[in-house]
């Protein structure tokens, strides 16, 4: 029996893999920290969404989350780990094998 | 999910990674402030020292007391407010931040030390003179490492005209004249490059 080297669609990491955890890492992977409203203008998405995935990146690790203060107004950063960039790397280039499988 | 789905999110991702990456300089404002206090500055120095204007040389404290008090607070109120610009921790300008940080840092231990072999060991005060040249080559290499950077390729010119002045004051290194070449050319190699810093940071931002 011939053997398949078509990589597998399991290869791809799930917690990256959503149009807008997408973008996030994307933006982050060139400017980090970002701060929050920049995350949000920059995807175009709501508060609650934003909050929303970047707990979902945060539980896997791959982003940190800075909460503090601007003067005396509340400031969140977000921050790609070094988890986050090597994730981040391994999934480019296997959506790079896939595509080109 | 299909192709055609795929394709569009990555595209979507390639778009903001591609935004981040080529996020434009955000230092313009500040650059622009000390260029301004820095040409009045040198030319004020040269003014005193050549009695063009009737001022006792002690004033000379006075106004780089002035210059590094108003560039002191300048940058205190200005720094965090560019801080909070889209891109302002993009590579670039985290790059921008670094370089000109070790340069202030690199002109205030220099300076520290010229003050102290002037004051303690009977040091020649025309040695403060050698801190211009310094500061020209300096800048002329922080530029550049920007330029390579942010890929601003205009950034190239002005490290060139910084690298010039800083030849061009070796020669004139123990006269007046060169705190007046000095001013002159922190127009050319700080106002206007920060001027264009801050027009291509708008266009982008537009």
């Amino acid at each position: 029996m011939p053997k398949d080297n078509t990589p597998s669609i399991s290869l791809i990491d799930d917690v990256i893999h959503g149009r807008l955890r997408l973008g996030i890492m994307a933006y982050l992977s060139s400017v980090s920290p970002a701060s929050f409203p920049e995350l949000i203008r920059k995807t175009e998405t709501t508060n609650g969404n934003l909050s929303t995935h970047l707990t979902k990146l945060e539980s896997a690790g791959y982003v940190r989350q800075e909460k503090g203060y601007s003067g005396k107004r509340p400031q969140t950063l977000v921050h790609i780990t070094e988890e986050g960039r090597t994730a981040w790397i391994t999934y480019l280039n296997t959506m790079k094998l896939l595509l080109n499988a | 999910m299909t192709n055609d789905q795929i394709l569009d999110d990555l595209n979507f991702a390639s778009t903001l990674a591609r935004e981040g990456a080529s996020a434009p300089l955000v230092g313009g404002k500040i650059g622009l402030m000390w260029g301004c206090l820095l040409s009045i500055t040198l030319t004020l120095q040269w003014a005193i020292l050549s009695q063009t204007l009737a001022l006792p040389l002690q004033s000379l404290f006075y106004v780089w007391f002035a210059f590094a008090a108003v560039g002191g607070i300048g940058s205190a109120v200005m720094g965090p407010r560019l801080d909070k610009l889209d891109g302002a921790q993009s590579i670039s300008n985290r790059v921008e931040k670094y370089v000109w940080t070790t340069f202030s840092t690199m002109m205030a231990i220099l300076f520290a030390g010229v003050l102290l072999d002037v004051l303690f060991l009977s040091g020649d005060i025309i040695h403060y003179n050698l801190l211009v040249i310094v500061a020209f080559a300096g800048q002329g290499f922080a530029y550049g490492v920007v330029a390579m950077m942010s890929k601003a390729r205009w950034l190239f010119a002005a490290s060139l005209g910084s690298f010039i002045t800083a030849s061009i004051c070796i020669p004139v290194y123990d006269e007046t004249v060169l705190f007046l070449i000095g001013g002159v050319a922190c127009v050319f190699t700080i106002v206007i490059p920060s001027l264009i810093s801050i027009k291509n940071e708008q266009h982008d931002n537009a």
